[in-house]
């Protein structure tokens, strides 16, 4: 294959969504580069925009939605905020593989896995559907299923684990590079959930693969991740390697989502929840920064400027109080 | 696993198609009511079709047979023409049939498309396309063909049918397009679209077969309105007799042999009212064929 590992930089990206009250970011100037071959994950609270982080690196943000700043440069792709039309369906698929938030309704009901997979081949105008099959099978098995009873079962004769791995192998099949697992494991069992995460390491291990995966749960982050980013309220509050950031986490909004995990020993009560809630698109501040009214180190400046995004390291932060506490 | 594989002697779209028909054949053989209702839509094809070959163009009258009760030679009696009532619904099946047809086609085609396109663009097109079904909803059937009665002759069934299905489509179309709305937020649906896959492909292969029971459904509906509907119109004798068929058979059989008061005509009555019931009974059993065949989740053993 020419196409290893392609790196992703999304650069300024901002989404809004039109509303009665006029159009609302949901995900507002975020920067986040994907070094090729790297698994990255992206951690956040509902509604923190982080599926439509995602969505909008197939550009696929459905309307009411759209990209309205920003890019998103993918190796081997270019600019697929500008793509339109078959360039961009070409790309969807062939380049980077999707694995769908409750991928187990992301098959059609009425048609066996083997259909869709062919569907999906004719689509793309792939010439050797058996090969097609035959790599459906090898994946499947890889997998831990039996390959040729899956492609021809329907989705009601699979369970929900089955369809996760079948909307996986959906997803690699037709050799993308770049793979984006938007809540992979929520709605499974914690042994299923082990299975997929090592299924999805070993997969991006071996085909060499650029991942980024979208969870709401830090301990789905820290087993797979190499890279950890955190969004609230449509921004990327912090990133950087997943142990760092797991271990000394700088931006208060971290610390707190770290501090309300319960331990395995020691007093429950040692876990304190976050205060107050995160806000919806209608109640993101303006101005200033999103996650100012639940912030231990809220200062004035916090109330009319956005904090930018700084380096400290290999870390991004972005909060004053950090900033200046690292140039203090 | 890999080592498990089998190498496959057809090709897997092959293997599908022979499939699906095998599925046919199994839902068809669960329900022995199934097949009665296939052979009954078979039957009236036919009948349709070949059955006024068998005669000539104008039936026979026997004088000495006239208005006379179910018997060995005539099965439903005779019209006061003393004609054969059996000949009669045959001969005029062609009508009821060929403007139902075509009904059909037109209802399921124009509300199928102006549906889908509605449902899945949304948008301003969705917004004038309902405004434009809305509109046409509220015509009210009886009276416009009432009204068209007085100015066309409605001799050839095509354009019965043409008026009929030009009146039916709007239901279909409200019905389509809701069923897309909810279908189209599915999470198939999108993740077809994820993986790439065209809006041809979405829209046909992926949308409208999960439709398919409910149009035919549809389908189901108007035809039997058609049927009704120009039956209707006939037996009300605001159309000329140009032709035979079942709705002037209702009208003379109860105007002109007095069905209502003559035990001897009531073959002629219940004749063509026996087709009709006999037409919706079997399009009724395709139709929960039409159901299960569709649907894999019913299919199961």
């Amino acid at each position: 294959m020419a196409e290893q590992a392609p790196g992703v930089r999304i650069g300024g990206l901002t989404v809004v969504y039109k509303t009665p009250a006029g159009e609302l970011p949901a995900v507002r100037d975020v920067s986040l580069t994907l070094e090729p071959g790297s698994i990255t994950g992206i951690v956040g609270e509902s509604g923190s925009g982080k599926s439509t982080l995602a969505l909008s690196l197939l550009n696929a943000v459905q309307p009411p939605g759209r990209i309205s700043a920003g890019s998103v440069e993918i190796d081997g792709l270019g600019n697929v905020a500008a793509l339109k039309g078959e360039e961009l369906r070409k790309a969807r698929g062939r380049h980077i593989g999707y694995v769908f938030q409750a991928a187990q309704n992301s098959l059609n009901p009425l048609k066996t896995v083997g259909k869709q997979l062919l569907d999906l081949g004719r689509s793309h105008g792939v010439e050797d559907l058996r090969g097609l099959v035959r790599d459906a099978k090898e994946l499947l098995g890889r997998m831990g299923l039996d390959g040729a009873r899956v492609l021809d079962s329907h989705q009601h004769e699979l369970s929900g684990g089955m369809r996760q791995r079948v909307g996986i192998m959906l997803a690699l099949v037709l050799n993308a590079h770049l793979v984006v697992l938007d809540e992979p494991t929520t709605a499974l069992d914690m042994i299923t959930q082990a299975n997929i995460l090592k299924i999805v390491r070993e997969v991006h291990a071996e085909r060499g693969l650029t991942t980024l995966v979208i969870t709401h749960d830090i301990g789905v982050v820290a087993e797979v991740a190499d890279r950890l980013a955190v969004m609230y309220g449509g921004r990327l509050v912090e990133q950087g390697p997943t142990r760092e950031v797991l271990g000394s986490p700088s931006h208060p909004y971290t610390k707190g989502l770290i501090n309300a995990i319960p331990r395995l020993v020691g007093d429950i009560d040692e876990a304190r929840a976050l205060p107050g809630r995160p806000p919806t698109l209608a109640t993101v501040p303006k101005q200033g920064c999103v996650f100012r009214e639940r912030c231990a180190l809220r200062m004035d400046v916090c109330d009319t400027v956005d904090p930018e995004a700084v380096a400290h390291g290999p870390r991004i932060v972005a909060c004053h109080a950090v900033t200046v506490k690292e140039h203090a | 696993m890999s080592a498990t594989l089998i190498p496959e002697s057809a090709s897997a779209a092959g293997t599908m198609r022979r499939n699906f028909w095998r599925g046919v054949w199994r839902v068809m053989k669960r329900k022995p009511s199934r097949m009665a209702g296939v052979v009954i839509v078979v039957g009236f094809a036919f009948m349709g079709v070949f059955g006024p070959m068998f005669y000539p163009d104008h039936l026979p009258g026997d004088i000495n047979q006239i208005t006379k009760p179910p018997s060995w030679e005539h099965w439903f009696g005779t019209d006061p023409q003393g004609r054969d009532v059996l000949a009669l619904v045959i001969t005029g099946s062609r009508y009821v049939l060929l403007c139902a047809a075509v009904t059909a086609v037109i209802t399921v085609v124009a509300g199928t498309a102006i549906g889908l396109f509605s449902g899945f663009k949304r948008g301003r097109w969705d917004t004038v396309l309902m405004r434009i079904t809305d509109m046409k909803l509220t015509i009210p059937g009886l009276p416009l063909l009432l009204v068209l009665a007085t100015v066309w002759k409605f001799g050839s069934p095509m354009q019965m049918g043409l008026v009929l299905g030009l009146l039916g489509w709007g239901g279909v179309a409200r019905a389509v397009r809701a069923q897309t709305l909810s279908l189209r937020e599915r999470g198939f649906i999108e993740a077809a679209r994820g993986l790439g896959l065209s809006t041809t492909h979405i829209v046909s292969k992926e949308l409208l077969p999960s439709m398919a029971p409910y149009i035919a459904m549809n389908m189901l509906i108007s035809v039997t309105g058609a049927v009704y509907a120009q039956v209707g119109l006939f037996f009300l004798g605001v159309l000329p007799y140009e032709s035979d068929n079942w709705g002037v058979m209702l009208n003379l059989a109860v105007f002109q042999a007095g069905a209502m008061i003559q035990p001897n005509a009531l073959g002629y009555l219940l004749a063509p009212l026996l087709a009709i019931l006999l037409l919706t009974l079997g399009i009724v059993l395709v139709v929960d064929a039409m159901d299960e065949i569709f649907n894999p989740r019913l299919r199961e053993e």
